[in-house]
């Protein structure tokens, strides 16, 4: 029985959020729970709303979305997305400044403690797409997933290797 | 036996099983549930893109005339996104001489550029603004906050006995602090945090003291 027990607790080490075994972005089967956990937290903001908002005005899908953990102890995560616009889809240049929109960004600092933890969540626009680049920092070092805008309030945490 | 049956079930899921992606949906699942951009109409060459639904209305600008060269600019948030904290205004064929009063942050004028219009290149006078907490709507069924910016300027253009006021003006936002709910799109509506106090300057909010950050 106790050999068991002990076997039994191993599985579960190995296997659940014990393990410290990172995938190819650098999460943690815990990291992705908790990324997860956050994201949902982060859809029931106006991040959500401004991210939809910006992606109707820009006409093309986020550029960039990325969730990076920006500190393990408290686990904090960084959710950074940017907008291109797609002059294209927008009506060509024919009225030039007009169809124009500027490069946006939104920046969420969040635990997965959601708006009852520490947070910050904030936009930008730039003019040029430079200005859009130096907002990047560290989004993409890992660990960094990839995440996805998706319909009725959510947001996704793609797996790795899916990109 | 039981011990046997343990190894090879620890082997199993520590081995390829047990890769920390394999949590949640697959890719092509959420690819499929992903927020589309919109199916608009066909573009018709020489409409206002602004007028059509891949705009978004964030905030209103009025300019009044006071007399003497003077101006107030009024800018107020009528988005659902959050607070702002910059802007920049641009007036084509107008020319902003000095910056008077603000209503709170800090304003300046920056150099006169060209813009690029169907009318041709005109020259575009610009106030550049940070430092406000310009609040949003409570619901985006009626306006928010308003801060008010008084600049001197006169147009470039000039005839003699005609006066000539500020047409085809634009508002550029900066950054914003996004508020940590959704803003309510009728009046009434039950919504998750909005009666939460403001930060005061350089609060965070926490669990035990929540506040909404406001810059």
């Amino acid at each position: 029985m106790g050999l068991v027990a002990l076997t039994l607790t191993a599985v579960l080490l190995v296997a659940g959020c014990g393990s410290t075994r990172t995938d190819s972005d650098g999460f943690t089967a815990a990291d992705r729970l908790s990324a997860e956990t956050t994201l949902a937290a982060l859809a029931q903001t106006s991040v959500y709303d401004t991210a939809l908002d910006i992606t109707q005005t820009a006409a093309e899908d986020p550029t960039a979305c990325q969730v990076h953990i920006q500190s393990t102890h408290p686990l904090t995560f960084e959710v950074f997305m940017t907008w291109i616009p797609n002059i294209k889809n927008l009506g060509g240049t024919v009225q030039q400044k007009a169809g124009e929109r500027l490069y946006s960004w939104i920046r969420a600092i969040m635990t997965p403690a959601g708006v009852k933890g520490s947070y910050s969540l904030h936009q930008g626009n730039d003019m040029t797409l430079s200005g859009l680049d130096a907002q990047y920092g560290d989004a993409f070092a890992k660990p960094s997933a990839k995440c996805l805008l998706l319909q009725n309030d959510a947001f996704g945490l793609l797996p790795a290797n899916s990109s | 036996m039981v011990a046997a049956v343990a190894v090879a079930a620890v082997l199993l899921i520590s081995g390829s099983g047990a890769n920390p992606s394999s949590v949640g949906p697959s890719a092509e699942q959420l690819y499929a549930q992903e927020a589309p951009f919109g199916t608009f109409a066909p573009y018709v060459q020489g409409g206002d893109p602004d007028e059509f639904d891949r705009s978004g209305e964030n905030v209103n600008d009025t300019v009044d005339y006071l007399g003497k060269n003077t101006w107030r600019l009024v800018v107020q948030n009528v988005g659902s996104i959050g607070f702002i904290n910059s802007f920049s205004w641009w007036a084509p064929n107008f020319r902003v001489t000095k910056v008077l009063k603000t209503s709170s942050g800090s304003c300046s004028v920056k150099d006169i550029k060209s813009f690029v219009t169907e009318y041709g290149n005109l020259p575009e006078g610009t106030i550049e603004c940070a430092g406000f907490a310009i609040a949003p709507p409570k619901c985006s069924c009626e306006g928010g906050g308003t801060a008010s910016v008084t600049f001197e300027g006169h147009s470039d253009v000039s005839t003699p006995g005609v006066s000539y006021g500020v047409a085809n003006s634009r508002i550029e936002l900066g950054n914003l602090t996004l508020v940590p709910y959704h803003i309510p799109s009728y009046i009434g509506a039950e919504s998750n945090v909005e009666d939460l106090p403001l930060c005061t300057k350089g609060q965070t909010s926490s669990k035990s003291h929540p506040c909404v950050p406001t810059g």
